[in-house]
């Protein structure tokens, strides 16, 4: 966890370095007052000034206590619940979101739940009517349908 | 009488068919996310918000208030019945709730939880009705440096209630800051941190933000966690549901003062429905005349805090509506909401919206009926409840997020987006960034920035003009003193005079 803490400072402390550096590329101050690149500036250095404290925090901690790990025994299944959005994502132009997403239903449960197949294969039905019916027919929302239309 | 009026105009608008059935949806689903330990209200109104576009504005604020108060009721069943508060809000209420539970009095607990619940929902509804309209007058005093004063006064008192480490919610704060004011700069129309891609020109849609980083971040969150449901094997009938006389003596006064307490809490921006309830057990203690019985179940243990939690959820609409300043974080989403709607809270809301305004405030009664009601008879459906697979629910978050999000511009960008904010959100919680900061920050963040300026370019750049105005003068000693009190108390801890924190260990 110390690990994870310091490379945390140091990502916010990269977050201010770049906001600073690309805020000083607007106007800073205009004739009618403060410009685009005000507030951006302060910010940056706010957030600059901050990560370095963190890691100072962080440097100072090491030594006097525990403080567990990033990743626990279960976080594993936040990986594998992260790798099956994102591969419903890549297909929500090809199959829409009714059927891309009730697949990520049916294999998360498949996956992480352990459900049996029937129940996973119900679900997948199941959430695939009501994302069309809920969504698209009773809250007029404009679904992507993908290439088999629904 | 002029009150009386718009209370019963907004009892006209709230009692319609329509608004009827969204405060009833909004209760039940309040109840069942305050059941369910993991998800909270603020997950709740962003995964729904993007689904109200088409809905009538007063009909989804009624049911998002009916959403935020029913959490507070829900989130104490799972306190008493197995000692895993539902919400944050309820954590005080394990201390006497479970303990009432286990010596089979889990109907009387669940029971003056709901009853003081209501009786402060109610009298802090009253006070809201006198104070809010009253805010909002004084409000309209208000110019750019005032606004600018009570943005910094918001963001400061999040130090002093955010209940984390003062350094991480300042910087969760500014990030939030950075991320509201990406897109062209309205004042000149440059594009600021675009890098070229045509849909951030419009910024980051908070919908998007609040879709990934409360719902989908709570998914990866929750898988993490061991849910170790334990629920306690106690037949509630409904006879034991009832009070008896000994326990509305021993819970009256508690109920009350627990009501004050939490309508003034709830007041403050940033208060939040969690410090009401700490508060109000600390001060029911601190008057008990046998302090040394709670935590052992005694009723006044689970009045107090219950009724300062819903004072409080109520209450927390008066900065939103007379101010335009959310108090926590629901209220800033359903600031959000309100902008979605083409409709801008502060005082001349009131004015413009009275129908808005007065259609909620009386929906409020309504809905703590339906949420009492609830709570009496249907605890058994509530509980089974806890037994659907956790997959499950966590599968329909992704869906609610996924088509929120794509429902703003329809298009596949934002989904990704709020993917990318998802787990920005898992590993801020993981490090202990507090993530309210951040968006009590993006939904002010426009108001800070164009305040800000406008008022410096009144003043001629002169920063002073934040300091010679009464009013501003003492929102900015406010938000100063905030930001200061880690330095006072870390101060007072070095010269002796203890440690300054609430600790519920030591209750």
């Amino acid at each position: 966890m110390w690990r994870a803490e310091f490379i945390g400072a140091w990502a916010v402390l990269l977050l201010g370095l770049f906001i600073v550096v690309f805020s000083l590329q607007l106007q800073y101050y205009t004739e009618l007052g403060p410009g685009p690149g005000y507030l951006p500036l302060l910010l940056g250095i706010g957030i600059l000034v901050g990560g370095m404290v963190e890691i100072v925090k962080v440097f100072r901690k090491k030594e006097r206590t525990e403080m567990g790990t990033f990743l626990l025994p279960r976080s594993k299944l936040g990986f594998q619940m992260l790798a099956l959005i994102v591969v419903s994502f890549l297909l929500l132009p090809v199959l829409g979101i009714s059927i891309s997403l009730s697949l990520c239903t049916a294999a998360a449960m498949r996956v992480i739940g352990k459900h049996k197949l029937l129940t996973c294969g119900l679900m997948a039905v199941g959430s695939a009517l009501f994302i069309h019916y809920v969504f698209g027919q009773a809250l007029h929302i404009p679904l992507p349908t993908g290439l088999i239309g629904w | 009488m002029e009150l009386w009026n718009n209370l019963m105009m907004g009892f006209a608008i709230s009692l319609t068919w329509e608004n009827l059935l969204y405060c009833l949806a909004g209760c039940f689903v309040g109840q069942m996310v305050g059941v369910l330990p993991g998800i909270g209200a603020p997950t709740a109104v962003a995964l729904l918000l993007p689904l109200t576009f088409s809905v009538n504005p007063t009909s989804a604020i009624i049911m998002f208030a009916g959403i935020y108060y029913g959490v507070a009721y829900g989130g104490t069943i799972t306190s008493i019945l197995i000692n895993v508060p539902g919400e944050s809000s309820s954590v005080m209420t394990c201390l006497d709730g479970y303990q009432m539970a286990k010596q089979g009095r889990a109907g009387a607990a669940l029971s003056v939880a709901a009853i003081g619940s209501w009786i402060a929902g109610t009298l802090s509804v009253v006070l809201l009705m006198a104070f809010a309209p009253a805010l909002a007058r004084f409000a309209l005093r208000f110019g750019p440096p005032e606004y600018f004063g009570l943005a910094m006064m918001a963001f400061g008192l999040l130090t002093v209630f955010g209940g984390g480490d003062p350094i991480k919610i300042i910087i969760s704060t500014l990030v939030g800051l950075f991320l509201a004011i990406i897109g062209l700069d309205i004042v000149s129309g440059a594009p600021r941190f675009v890098f070229g891609f045509p849909q951030l020109l419009g910024g980051i849609d908070f919908i998007v933000i609040i879709c990934g980083i409360f719902g989908l971040a709570e998914v990866f969150n929750s898988l993490e966690q061991e849910m170790d449901i334990g629920l306690l094997r106690q037949k509630i009938k409904l006879k034991d549901m009832f009070l008896t006389w000994d326990d509305w003596v021993a819970s009256r006064w508690a109920i009350f003062r627990g009501g004050v307490i939490g309508f003034f809490i709830g007041l403050i921006p940033a208060g939040g429905i969690t410090t009401a309830s700490f508060l109000a057990y600390l001060g029911e203690k601190r008057v008990s005349k046998h302090p040394e019985k709670f935590g052992t179940g005694i009723i006044e243990g689970i009045a107090a805090p219950e009724a300062a939690n819903n004072a409080a959820s109520i209450s927390g609409f008066a900065p939103l509506l007379a101010l335009g300043v959310p108090g926590s974080p629901t209220t800033a989403i359903m600031l959000a909401g309100f902008m979605m709607w083409g409709i801008r809270p502060g005082p001349l809301l009131f004015q413009n919206n009275a129908d808005l305004v007065w259609g909620l405030i009386s929906s409020k009664f309504i809905g703590n009926l339906i949420l009492v009601l609830m709570n009496i008879f249907l605890i058994p459906v509530f509980v089974s409840m806890l037994r659907v697979p956790y997959t499950i629910l966590m599968c329909f978050i992704v869906i609610f997020a996924s088509i929120g999000a794509y429902t703003v511009n329809n298009n596949f960008f934002d989904v990704w987006m709020m993917l990318g904010f998802g787990i920005l959100g898992y590993i801020m919680n993981k490090l202990k960034y507090p993530i309210v900061p951040l968006v009590l920050a993006l939904v002010l963040g426009s108001l800070a920035e164009n305040s800000l300026r406008q008022s410096l370019m009144i003043s001629g750049g002169d920063f002073s003009v934040f300091f010679t105005r009464p009013i501003t003068l003492l929102f900015m000693t406010a938000a100063i003193l905030a930001y200061l009190t880690p330095v006072i108390r870390w101060g007072l801890k070095k010269a002796g005079y203890g440690k300054v924190t609430l600790n519920v260990e030591s209750l």
